[in-house]
């Protein structure tokens, strides 16, 4: 695949990079690290290439993905080894100094003088022991041999010197794009569409970045961006047969198309797409009425203090005094900041039996049943030992937005329910 | 041309002088000669931290008795049992271990003996082992390896053994069991960073970069050039300034081979070789002033980064230092109110990804306990940058719109 940005603004990196394994050094660990889409791998592997052409056959290359092997710590040796050899290696163990050397031999007996093993995304490393991450780190000085580790991370190199390596690696920054970069990368990956339109695509790549730089600097992200939006663009100008050629015609037709941009990022954002119907927050929870019922008792019992049941739930409770406790619950420890509490399943009774409308369906075990479906479906958690039967303690897990959607399907006013939001 | 740089690079790299540890040097000496004429074995620890040049010195005096003796290297960090560290030592001396050692009854202690006696019918062969991270043999839960081995050294009859053990740990001999500490010989050989004085720090780099006119009998006028460059480029205030960082950081000899070799990596094909700037580009990629964060601060969109603020306001105002997104959902709320109404229209959950962005480069982490139980968005988290360089990094952001540089000079309260 051609890469569509091509590798500008990476100059000074490049030549870094290009000098370090060019020529035989003792460096023997480079650290890039920036911004997810910064051109860290494009530099990388343009490195290598030209590194590769001048070296040829004593050099030798890999680049390995952590994320795909970082379940274990030979699958990570079964990559290097195998991408090392293009073959497969038979009896790879989990134990470096077996790892260790059988590197040594496969380097041996191809007589590569350097190795370079790339390591991308190598935050995923540090899930493994450190003793692990520092012997890859110095593979250099265990096989003896000329192996350099160039770790590719978003994260600086603070994160990995914790795993006692002993001498400082080259580091290298990859600073995030400024916006006229930004505006010079789209213009250099231009769609398909009429020349005379083409000719004004830098304006629209300056809206197109002007738009959405406060949200996202992703190059991939605003190129997505530019690309689906401009056959929408040459489309209407089309049908309305607006003049390109005219200064205040198009700067209308740029207006116009910013709310687009808008609205078509929040997509990008949430990576709904849009040909199907309807975003996926409009999903529908299928619940028998009684679950839903309860599913708001639940909501409410880890929402409010329990000291306020009695108003929000009792018919007659005559006149509520301002109790200091009930004040302080309603600052900072509100729980819909802190987060839900655990509540009793008396508790969760109390306030179903007071909101459903069908009083005559008072079956307990009927209910413990829908509340064990509940727990099943992760809209409840039970905070209380599986052994406990007499009085099980739950937390309620559904987001507000959920609860909402649930009660308003079945005409309940959530909002005077709720301690944090009613009306004093 | 290109060639010249490679004879520099070759001079530069194969420079394996040893500075500074002339007195470890002999004293090592003294004791491998002793050992191949008496033929006596004894044992011998070197300690030093990471980088002070126990291993060049071991290379180097090892070198010397190579074709005399049979070398044993084994490491701790990577034959982790000590069945693994016989093995290697069987590979080592070109030996199969025979099956016999996993399935018939022979101990440890028998097989381990058969291997020191089955190559020493040559009679004159003399064993020397290389314990490199000796501590981590140490560490384990029998020493039955570095018993046999000191045992080794004791006994006559068998095969003259030499132990070197090599650890960066000054106490690595109280982790050791009575009766292996009583075979262990009382000499150790002690490393120190070498370099003292910034004045020795800087004429070491500037011997290490200049290559010698006797080499390179071809190209001497290139070299002359090349040496009167180092010297000049070595006079100037900044390049002196920069490797007195340097030499604050770190003064070990390990580092001061690795710069230099950054150096001569960066250096060019014709005259002038390497300038000043040369000098400050490899010491900043070695030794970057700064840990990394601001550059990641400086790439953050400014979404992210009034979150950020938002939540190192925030962090003053809460006893203990951990926060929850909700939390500061709410505060971004009621700043972007106050400071910046643009910033009022973005969805909740355009924020709560970009919160995660943030984990994700790990400017914020949860905390460890008990925070597996909650939704995301109330799972308690911390701050993980310092307080000052965000502020900086923060104001140094651009663009930045007027209303938020306000909000972040204005320290007092949150809004």
């Amino acid at each position: 695949m051609v890469k569509a940005t091509g590798l500008l603004f990476r100059d000074h990196q490049l030549e870094l990079l290009k000098s370090l394994l060019c020529t035989a050094n003792s460096t023997s660990v480079i650290h890039c690290f920036g911004h997810r889409s910064s051109g860290k791998s494009a530099t990388i592997t343009e490195a290598l290439r030209v590194t590769e052409a001048e070296r040829e056959s004593e050099f030798r290359h890999l680049v390995v993905n952590c994320t795909e092997v970082c379940s274990s710590a030979r699958l990570l040796f079964q990559d290097i080894l195998d991408g090392l050899w293009r073959g497969s290696t038979t009896g790879v163990s989990d134990s470096v100094g077996d790892f260790v050397q059988q590197l040594r031999r496969v380097i041996g007996e191809h007589g590569w003088e350097q190795v370079v093993i790339v390591f991308d995304k190598a935050e995923r490393l540090l899930h493994f022991p450190s003793q692990l991450v520092a012997a890859l780190l110095r593979l250099h000085e265990l096989t003896d041999r000329r192996v350099i580790v160039i770790t590719v991370s978003v994260l600086p190199w603070i994160n990995f010197s914790t795993t006692g390596f002993l001498v400082a690696p080259v580091q290298i920054a990859f600073p995030s794009y400024s916006k006229e970069m930004l505006i010079d990368l789209l213009l250099n990956s231009k769609p398909q569409g009429p020349k005379h339109l083409l000719s004004h695509y830098d304006e629209y790549a300056r809206l197109v970045v002007d738009t959405v730089f406060s949200v996202s600097r992703d190059v991939k992200e605003l190129n997505y961006l530019a690309h689906t939006n401009w056959p929408k663009l040459v489309a209407a100008m089309d049908a309305e047969g607006i003049d390109a050629t005219d200064v205040t015609t198009r700067n209308h037709l740029w207006k116009t198309m910013r709310p687009m941009l808008q609205s078509s990022h929040d997509d990008l954002f949430f990576h709904f797409d849009n040909s199907t119907d309807g975003p996926a927050n409009e999903q529908t929870l299928d619940l028998p009425k009684f679950s839903k019922y309860l599913l708001i008792a639940a909501y409410c019992a880890s929402y409010n203090p329990a000291i306020s049941d009695r108003r929000f739930f009792l018919k007659n409770h005559g006149k509520q005094k301002r109790h200091w406790s009930m004040e302080a619950a309603s600052g900072k420890n509100s729980a819909h900041q802190v987060g839900p509490k655990v509540f009793p399943f008396d508790r969760l009774m109390f306030i179903f039996l007071q909101i459903v409308d069908n009083k005559q369906f008072a079956s307990k075990l009927n209910i413990a049943t829908q509340v064990a479906t509940l727990t099943s479906m992760g809209l409840l958690w039970q905070a209380s030992a599986n052994g406990n039967l007499d009085a099980p303690k739950y937390r309620c897990m559904a987001t507000l937005d959920t609860v909402q959607r649930v009660s308003k399907q079945i005409g309940f006013d959530l909002m005077s329910h709720l301690f944090d939001f009613a009306s004093r | 041309m290109t060639q010249f740089r490679d004879v520099v690079r070759k001079s530069v790299e194969d420079d394996n002088d040893v500075v500074g540890c002339q007195t470890q040097i002999t004293e090592l000496q003294e004791l491998a000669q002793r050992f191949v004429s008496n033929r006596e074995g004894t044992s011998v620890l070197l300690i030093g931290e990471r980088g002070t040049g126990k291993s060049m010195v071991l290379n180097k005096v090892l070198d010397e008795i190579e074709n005399q003796v049979m070398i044993v290297r084994l490491n701790g960090f990577l034959h982790t049992t000590d069945r693994s560290a016989l093995k290697e030592f069987a590979h080592q001396i070109k030996t199969e271990l025979d099956d016999q050692f996993d399935s018939s009854g022979m101990s440890y202690a028998e097989c381990f003996g058969k291997l020191l006696k089955s190559t020493a019918l040559g009679e004159r062969q003399l064993f020397v082992f290389v314990l490199d991270e000796f501590d981590l043999f140490a560490q384990r839960t029998n020493q039955i390896l570095l018993y046999l081995l000191l045992d080794a050294t004791r006994l006559v009859g068998v095969a003259p053994v030499l132990v070197i053990g090599v650890t960066c740990r000054h106490e690595a001999d109280g982790l050791l069991e009575k009766r292996v500490l009583s075979r262990l010989s009382n000499r150790k050989i002690l490393f120190k960073h070498q370099i003292d004085s910034f004045e020795e720090y800087l004429s070491l780099i500037i011997k290490r970069l200049s290559v010698s006119l006797t080499a390179l009998s071809i190209m001497q006028k290139l070299a002359k050039e090349w040496n009167n460059n180092a010297m000049t480029v070595f006079e100037s205030a900044e390049v002196i300034d920069c490797i007195q960082r340097v030499f604050d950081r770190d003064n070990s000899v390990a580092g001061l081979r690795q710069i230099t070799s950054v150096i001569v990596a960066l250096s060019k094909d014709s005259a002038p070789f390497f300038t000043a700037q040369t000098v400050i580009e490899a010491s900043g990629a070695l030794y970057p002033v700064t840990d990394g964060y601001e550059v990641l601060i400086d790439g953050l969109t400014l979404l992210e980064l009034c979150l950020l603020v938002c939540i190192q306001k925030s962090n003053r105002e809460i006893y203990g230092g951990s926060f929850n997104f909700e939390l500061i959902v709410k505060n971004f709320m009621c700043f972007a109110n106050k400071y910046c109404k643009m910033m009022t229209s973005y969805n909740k959950q355009v924020l709560l990804k970009a919160l995660e962005r943030l984990m994700t480069i790990g400017l914020i982490a949860p905390t460890s306990d008990g925070s597996r139980m909650l939704q995301d968005s109330f799972r308690p988290m911390t701050l993980q940058v310092d307080d000052d360089s965000l502020t900086a990094a923060a104001k140094n952001y651009r663009p930045l719109p007027v209303g938020i540089r306000h909000w972040i000079d204005n320290d007092k309260s949150f809004f």
